[in-house]
């Protein structure tokens, strides 16, 4: 979790945290973030962990 | 026991025991100073997203999770995904208030138990019992844990007991922070006879 991007991101509001509670906190299996650094793969930083990607990718100040 | 200290395995164990009951049961990490702080951040308005990244992410929790999450506080949220969870909204007046009640009723059992308005002869003999220097050194004091768990995101419960059990490097970082700061400003005072 310390190396997601998306991790700290989830963490912009309470709404957002969603997120943690359904996959990094319960079924991080099933996210495809975590699937893809298992197999070793590159994760793009606009990958959600449904798979689906989001339109734009976060910012290294934000 | 009457006049002993209590063993100490006693409160590790009980340590242990409730921070790994804890997450278990409310679905949330254990943090004092968090469960104090949450007492008064109730009907806090939801911030505007802030990026065109934040807007967007928004979107997609809404489309993953539904309208209702985006309008629910992240407890109502948590429970409505753990409904087999007694959800952190319940378990924590249950804690605070176990955390005066706890000591006490074991207190009573082994006899231990008396009412006291003093906070022990070291602070007494230092500060007073009554008066306005006790009251604001508490003050005070209460402001700056506050200020300092805040500014750290945890307390020695959160970071030094949840974040370090399980291996979180900011809890460990933090947690070294604290402790080796203590352990200088005791020595400080004491080596320049401040007791």
């Amino acid at each position: 979790m310390d190396r997601c991007e998306l991790y700290g991101a989830f963490l912009l509001n309470s709404s957002l945290k969603t997120w943690q509670i359904r996959y990094c906190e319960g079924a991080f299996t099933e996210c495809e973030r975590y699937r893809l650094v298992c197999g070793h793969q590159n994760v793009p930083p606009n990958l959600l962990p449904n798979g689906k990607l989001l339109p734009v990718a976060k910012k290294k100040d934000e | 026991m009457n006049g002993e200290f209590w063993p100490w395995w006693w409160g590790a164990l009980a340590i242990g025991g409730i921070a790994t009951a804890y997450p278990l049961i409310s679905g949330r990490m254990l943090g004092v100073s968090s469960l104090y702080a949450s007492l008064f951040e109730r009907g806090r308005p939801r911030r505007e997203p802030v990026s065109e990244f934040e807007a967007a992410l928004m979107a997609a929790t809404e489309a993953e999770f539904g309208a209702d999450v985006m309008k629910d506080t992240t407890e109502d949220a948590r429970s409505k995904l753990s409904r087999w969870r007694l959800g952190a909204e319940a378990v924590r007046p249950l804690f605070l208030v176990g955390m005066i009640v706890g000591p006490a009723l074991l207190g009573l059992a082994l006899g231990d138990f008396r009412w006291s308005l003093t906070l022990g002869k070291d602070f007494d003999g230092r500060y007073g019992t009554f008066g306005a220097l006790p009251i604001a050194v508490l003050v005070v004091s209460g402001i700056l844990i506050g200020f300092g768990t805040r500014l750290g995101g945890g307390c020695t419960s959160g970071h030094g007991i949840s974040g370090v059990a399980r291996g979180q490097s900011g809890s460990l970082v933090t947690t070294a922070v604290f402790w080796s700061t203590a352990l200088g400003a005791a020595w400080i005072f004491y080596l320049f006879g401040v007791r």
